[in-house]
């Protein structure tokens, strides 16, 4: 009997080892197989830090229980503009929350990305007071959202005297902010709070004085100038709170605690309070002060969020330039507010996930740290305006998660388990394939037809064209090209063209010119094997040169095999392309298409026949629109013999546990 | 004393082709359907496990309209092959009487008895959903931090699988009674019940090691297998085998433990017998089974 037991343990534990010892084998392997660190690029020397435009000294008074900030502070604001402002415009963007007739919630494109349509609480923000020099201007002097009699996520200031360039102002302003149930990255959840666009925040105003505002659509995020922040954050005194920037000063008053935080050279300010956090911390590279707020008891998932964190922080600091602040805060919302994670502020990114998707080899927490930590350079670094232009900070972001993960993870960056490997660009392509033609990458966040088509074409579109170019005219050109974009216009404003010139200087003209036509056109490309006709090789008959005594017709080159392929492109993008086509014999024959044309007619001769015919072998073009037609067999099989056996297998598996 | 009869060649092979069948009619559409994606690549279908996944992740976007009606079409057949299971399944069970039966006798004893055999297994899927069901709501039920959460989802997941593996013990006991024994339903499940708890140690101990060798046949085949699929011609062949034999090992221990299952409900009527010599043979189980 204990013999027996003895050894049914003895067999549960090889089974046990066995699998140990496949997931250490793996492990091994993905290290292995982990790249060394990007090279040395001669980088421009990156910018430096701004002057701040506007200067924000707020206090937040966060009630708890009613979900609530009372807020109070002032702002300087500089018109560094070239033209004279009579007017000011503040976004108010947490009235998108106050009803089913805002902007946002009018939206019809809600559907397929970010989260849900309506929080279960409303929530919004409404101004007290709003003084200059004294003078109440609210709310004589301003305007809710002109134009739209149901929206409230804007307002115009109209100031007592013009501002002119290089003259500052400072407007002081009282508000509450009720916060939403959590809803699209900000609000409540029991006692956790995700506190975002909380505050009268004012709009960026271009050089040429325009003042580049807009409603808080559905799709949209954000722009606004570069700033000083020095922001008091007043909770109960058993909250742990994150927030942008450090931590300069904490004050206890009875049962409540007063933190104050200070930062330069940000865009936006948010921060988190709750009393359920635990926290993990550690130093990062440069000395950055890493701390992560998470659930309590779920301090593997902590830790694999400030490892990915620490790798970021030197991966993108040697491709973009250094992460220029003192600390970086990561947040790992409770399950209950999953819809706060995978969100960028500066300084402090909100993650995600479930603790069992590692094991499953789902790689969806490293994968949402690294992409929300890529956005301190593309979106906080390089501030670009995310409403006209979500792909510059959303495109370039994914495609600089994609190089990070494949640097860390290898082949298996996407997902690792079960036996396969699939790395990211697969699944962003797969996702940039399905929206081919619907629209141009390159609009307004509000002009997309639904958040799929947005989710799509900003994200995986663009990152899978800028993954073609590297692949098809240099990575490192590439990289090149996108940490001098990067360090140029840290602190900046760039545009698209700011992105096509750092292109074209570091990658070419064709790769420029590509990018373009996949950017700002509906650009698209799908290479097929349109034919391919086998003949023998002989000397073609009929009658040639003088018909009383003709000669032999010139047979082609080669062997006594011939076979004439054609090559089509279909769409608008053209990129050269490799062929392969190998005979029976196994000799293997290479091709170059420009890519110019509508298609390429190959005429080829072997010893023996023409077996097979592969575009693309490689898979640089990772836009192509269909890989399916992009390869012949001349013998192409009826039945997937490998897939056969493994579904068959799986088939008993279930069968297994259905019907033992 | 007697005990049951050796496993013989020909019901087991029989139920292993039966498998084998089914696994073949659910897997061949699909695999078709996958070959109208990569059967022209050069490579054929060994591109779908290349390293980062490129073609796998475009064949299930290419086919992702198509495959799901496959599914369901594969799982339509997995649950009407689960029921005709039953008929090889009995067959097996009636050729371990020690009179030797002629497989032609087997099977129609399994036919005879396959209305009650198709009941008991209903019932016990029934049963596994209500444990899961049960499991899953004291999942839900149980408050804590993440850690306590994690710790509950993982017993929850253990406990679950145990439980149903207890249950699949009693349902073959009782498909033993059934098949052996001409008594009511009542009495087949009581029985089953009584001659798993009579040895209940040892029939844990002799399944347990049946179905460990039956799982690490299955892991060793998901590894060998997720290295072998790359390959052509020999090591294709090579697949195939591996896969094919985890099957015959799952359908070897499962004979096997039939087998102790028959040999054990023998040697309690035989108890009764000694006891009660009186006793007509056909009797015998059923006392054996429904006393003590």
């Amino acid at each position: 009997m204990q013999a027996a037991i003895k050894g049914s343990l003895q067999a549960l534990i090889g089974v046990a080892l066995a699998a140990g010892a496949c997931l250490l084998a793996a492990l091994v392997h993905d290290i292995a197989s982990t790249h060394a660190g990007p090279a040395a690029q001669p980088f421009v020397a990156p910018a430096e830090a701004p002057t701040a435009t506007v200067s924000y000294q707020l206090r937040a008074n966060l009630d708890v229980s009613q979900h609530r900030v009372e807020g109070s502070g002032t702002i300087r604001w500089t018109n560094t503009s070239q033209v004279p402002q009579r007017q000011l415009w503040l976004h108010l963007y947490l009235n998108a929350f106050k009803n089913e007739r805002t902007a946002f919630m009018r939206s019809t494109a809600s559907g397929g990305f970010r989260g849900s349509n309506r929080p279960s609480r409303w929530g919004y923000i409404q101004l007290r007071s709003l003084r200059i020099e004294g003078m109440q201007l609210w709310p004589s002097a301003t305007e809710l959202s002109p134009g739209d009699a149901e929206d409230e996520t804007e307002a115009r200031v109209t100031l007592p005297k013009a501002v002119e360039p290089g003259e500052s102002i400072v407007v002081e302003v009282d508000w509450v902010s009720q916060l939403p149930s959590v809803v699209l990255r900000t609000g409540f959840s029991g006692r956790f709070h995700m506190v975002a666009q909380w505050f009268p925040k004012l709009a960026r105003l271009e050089p040429d004085g325009t003042w580049a505002h807009f409603p808080f659509h559905r799709l949209s995020e954000f722009y606004a100038d570069y700033g000083d922040y020095d922001v008091t954050i007043e909770t109960p005194r058993d909250f742990v709170v994150g927030a942008t920037g450090a931590q300069v000063q904490e004050t206890v008053d009875g049962d409540r605690i007063a933190r104050r935080f200070t930062i330069e050279g940000v865009h936006d300010f948010a921060f988190t309070a709750w009393d359920g956090f635990a926290v993990a911390t550690a130093q990062g590279p440069g000395g950055v002060r890493m701390r992560c707020l998470y659930p309590k008891g779920e301090q593997a998932m902590a830790q694999l969020e400030l490892d990915m964190a620490a790798f970021g922080l030197e991966h993108f600091g040697a491709a973009y330039g250094a992460y220029p602040y003192e600390t970086l805060t990561l947040v790992h919302p409770p399950a209950t507010a999953h819809e706060a994670g995978g969100m960028e502020y500066p300084t402090l990114i909100t993650t995600g996930g479930r603790w069992y998707l590692p094991l499953l080899g789902m790689r969806a927490i490293e994968a949402v740290t690294i992409h929300e930590l890529a956005h301190q350079w593309f979106y906080g670094l390089v501030g670009s305006n995310e409403y006209r232009w979500a792909f510059l900070d959303e495109g370039l972001t994914t495609w600089a998660t994609m190089r990070a993960l494949e640097e860390r993870f290898g082949s298996g960056a996407g997902f690792d388990g079960f036996g396969l490997k699939v790395d990211h660009h697969s699944f962003l392509r797969a996702q940039a394939a399905e929206v081919w033609a619907n629209d141009q990458i390159a609009q307004p966040a509000d002009h997309y037809a639904t958040g799929a088509d947005y989710g799509r074409l900003v994200y995986s579109r663009t990152a899978t064209l800028l993954e073609t170019i590297g692949r098809v005219w240099g990575a490192d050109e590439l990289a090149l090209a996108l940490g001098n974009y990067a360090r140029m216009h840290r602190f900046g404003h760039p545009g698209p063209e700011q992105l096509l010139a750092a292109v074209r200087r570091d990658v070419g003209d064709a790769a420029a010119d590509a990018l373009r036509v996949g950017l700002l056109d509906t650009g698209w490309l799908d290479y097929q094997v349109a034919t391919v006709r086998h003949h023998d090789n002989v000397a073609p008959k009929g009658i040639y040169g003088d018909p009383e005594k003709p000669s032999v017709g010139a047979k082609v080159q080669g062997g006594p095999h011939r076979a004439v392929v054609v090559i089509r492109r279909k769409g608008s993008l053209q990129i050269p392309v490799e062929i392969e086509l190998r005979s029976d014999d196994g000799v293997v024959d290479r091709r170059r298409y420009d890519g110019r044309g509508s298609h390429h007619t190959i005429v080829w001769t072997g010893h023996s026949k023409l077996a097979t015919v592969h575009i693309d072998p490689e898979h640089a073009i990772v836009i192509d629109q269909d890989l399916s037609n992009n390869v012949f067999r001349r013998d192409a099989s009826a039945v997937a013999p490998r897939s056969l056996s493994h579904l068959g297998f799986v088939a008993q598996l279930v069968m297994g546990l259905v019907a033992p | 004393m007697s005990t049951a009869a050796p496993l013989r060649f020909a019901p087991v092979l029989a139920c292993y082709l039966y498998r084998a069948v089914v696994g073949l009619l659910v897997a061949l559409p699909m695999a078709m359907l996958v070959a109208s994606v990569v059967g022209g690549h050069p490579r054929s279908d060994a591109v779908l496990f290349d390293d980062g996944g490129l073609w796998l992740v475009e064949t299930t976007r290419l086919l992702r309209d198509t495959f799901p009606p496959l599914l369901g079409h594969g799982g339509l057949i997995i649950l009407l092959g689960a029921f005709g299971w039953l008929l090889p399944l009995g067959a097996l069970i009636a050729s371990l009487d020690p009179d030797r039966p002629p497989w032609r006798a087997s099977m129609q004893r399994a036919g005879q008895h396959f209305g009650r055999l198709s009941l008991l297994m209903g019932g016990t899927l029934v049963a596994r959903g209500l444990t899961l069901a049960f499991m899953v709501a004291v999942a839900l039920i149980v408050r804590g931090d993440g850690h306590v959460r994690q710790t509950i989802a993982v017993a929850v997941g253990a406990s679950t699988l145990v439980l149903w593996w207890l249950l699949d013990l009693l349902h073959d006991a009782m498909r033993v009674v059934c098949i052996r024994a001409d008594a009511s339903l009542g009495r087949t499940i009581l029985s089953g019940a009584k001659l798993l708890l009579r040895r209940r140690r040892q029939a844990v101990v002799a399944a347990s090691w049946r179905t460990a060798a039956a799982l690490a046949a299955f892991s060793a085949a998901a590894v060998l297998g997720s290295h072998l699929v790359g390959g052509a011609g020999s090591q294709l062949l090579a697949l195939i085998v591996v896969h094919q034999l985890a099957l015959a090992v799952h359908v070897v221990a499962r004979a096997s433990w039939l087998r102790w299952l028959v040999g054990a409900m023998i040697r309690d009527a035989e108890a009764v017998s000694a006891s009660d010599p009186g006793c007509r043979a056909s009797d015998q189980t059923a006392e054996a089974l429904s006393s003590g």
